[in-house]
């Protein structure tokens, strides 16, 4: 599907815990998610932290629709800053 | 370790006053045997059918399907470690096989939350078994069938439900296999597992799927390891451990009998010692939900079979999704640790050419043999018996719609090359 619609000339940015299928078979933009269960978030971290994880994949998927790529390319999301996984932890 | 793998030959069934094997015909006390399921606390109904190749009949929600063996000489218990049975190493001494006998589990578990049905939730519509007609030739089709319907009292969490049913089975199995306790087999197999190193070392790598990331990692739904349904990393097994009943299915999409009959491992395990080294089995757990984890296991597979000397491996799978990419992980993995390495697999749909027939491929994977689609193009007829549901065919008599291209692995699922299904194919 990824690649029909890009196919007609609209970007797509896919989201997927499993990046090795899509960049396999061609697609554009692979970004990389957490798990096949919760591919944009993770329920073991707390709401704040999840929420967090989440809005990083959207951006990091964003970013990646606006980026020019000519072969199947993977984005990885940003790690969360250490300092801040500890403060909520406590 | 030394193995016999004694066959007695079945050529009919019959419904009998008693329990026995006599001249290649098995008579079944049907009675007796359901009493045998009702045993259980948790068995509330029981009623066994017969079913053999020719017959009019149509077998559906069937759960598993398992050969009737008893070990006679050497330690354990076939069938280890699952439900309560001894968990002793088995795959030495003799093992009795009622050869072309397998008893079927039929139980429908309406009853059941969608999480504890097992995973895959739900068998697919199309997985009924056929005992003649077109349908009749998936290795079931060709098998006399001892069909158990079961239905378990009410409130039994998915774990009892399936335990029950399958101690219910079991019970059946062991009373059958019992017949062969007093009478001379046919044939005596014997196999040696002695390491060969003058000959190339060879395995063949079952992937095979663990329900653990939907089920929890106690549970006993699912394909299991002496027991153990548990995402883990890579299992050595002797093939003659295989043919004890060491890997057993709960509700997947195989079969405990497609193990115990396995034609790769059999295949190989008569190969062992004059065409090459057969090292053994090794299992490799899928249905890793990271990508991390999946790569991890597929370096751990290839460092097991490096350093246990192979030079060649043959891989399969056992379901499609993303279970396929721990499989062309392996075959990967192998291949770059210099293991060639054979893909044997069956294909999705190619949809009259405009789709790849395997859902993924890496340019390691040089070497595939295809088992076919699953497919059925032609119609089921009309049968006169509905087996698995006590007597109520619901529809299932009636003829049942072709299956075509990926959908047919439901109905005929052919993972190791029983050989049929290729026939059909082309």
């Amino acid at each position: 599907m990824a690649k029909e619609i890009e196919r007609e000339g609209i970007p797509v940015a896919m989201m997927t815990a499993l990046p090795v299928i899509p960049l396999s078979v061609g697609a554009s933009r692979v970004v990389r998610g957490v798990r096949v269960e919760h591919v944009c978030g993770d329920p073991r971290l707390t709401p704040e932290l999840d929420r967090r994880l989440g809005r990083r994949i959207v951006e990091t998927a964003l970013d990646a629709l606006q980026t020019e790529v000519d072969q199947p390319t993977r984005f990885v999301p940003p790690e969360e800053p250490v300092a801040e996984v500890a403060a909520s932890a406590v | 370790m030394q193995y016999e793998r004694a066959s007695f030959p079945v050529s009919g069934l019959a419904s009998a006053s008693r329990t026995e094997l006599r001249d290649g015909i098995l008579h079944v006390d049907l009675e007796e045997l359901e009493a045998l399921a009702l045993e259980d606390q948790d068995i509330v109904r029981a009623n066994v059918q017969l079913a053999s190749p020719g017959d009019s009949a149509r077998i559906i929600n069937w759960r598993d399907i398992v050969e009737p063996a008893v070990k006679v000489e050497g330690p354990g218990t076939v069938y280890p470690a699952v439900f309560g049975r001894p968990a002793d190493q088995v795959g030495e001494g003799r093992t009795n096989r009622l050869a072309g006998v397998a008893v079927v589990q039929c139980a429908d578990p309406a009853g059941l939350t969608y999480e504890e049905r097992t995973w895959p939730p739900l068998r697919a519509p199309g997985a009924f078994i056929d005992k003649s007609g077109p349908g009749g030739e998936r290795p079931y089709g060709w098998l006399h069938n001892v069909c158990v319907e079961l239905e378990a009292r009410d409130g039994l969490t998915g774990d009892d439900w399936h335990s029950a049913m399958g101690r219910a089975t079991l019970k059946v199995v062991d009373r059958l296999a019992e017949t062969t306790l007093d009478a001379e087999p046919a044939d005596v197999e014997a196999f040696d597992t002695s390491p060969t190193p003058d000959k190339d070392g060879v395995v063949n790598i079952f992937v095979l799927a663990s329900d653990e990331w939907f089920c929890g990692a106690r549970s006993v739904l699912g394909t299991s390891i002496y027991g153990q349904t548990r995402l883990s990393a890579p299992w050595l097994l002797s093939p003659t451990e295989l043919f004890d009943g060491a890997v057993y299915h709960s509700g997947h999409s195989g079969s405990t009998w497609a193990m115990t009959n396995n034609p790769l491992a059999l295949k190989m395990a008569r190969e062992h010692g004059s065409t090459c080294n057969y090292i053994g089995v090794i299992v490799q757990r899928s249905n890793w939900t990271l990508q991390i984890e999946k790569d991890l296991m597929a370096d751990r597979l290839a460092h097991l079979a490096k350093s246990l000397g192979a030079k060649g491996a043959v891989l399969t799978t056992d379901i499609r999704g993303q279970r396929f990419v721990e499989t062309i992980l392996g075959v990967r993995a192998c291949e770059r640790a210099g293991i060639p390495t054979v893909l044997l697999t069956q294909e999705e749909d190619n949809e009259d050419g405009t789709a790849p027939p395997l859902l993924m491929s890496a340019p390691e994977v040089v070497s595939v043999v295809s088992t076919g689609t699953g497919g059925q193009e032609e119609p089921f007829p009309a049968v006169e018996r509905v087996i698995g549901a006590f007597g109520d065919g619901n529809g299932w008599e009636k003829p049942q719609p072709a299956i075509h291209g990926q959908y047919g692995q439901a109905y005929y699922n052919d993972l190791y090359g029983f050989g049929n299904q290729g026939r059909i194919d082309y």
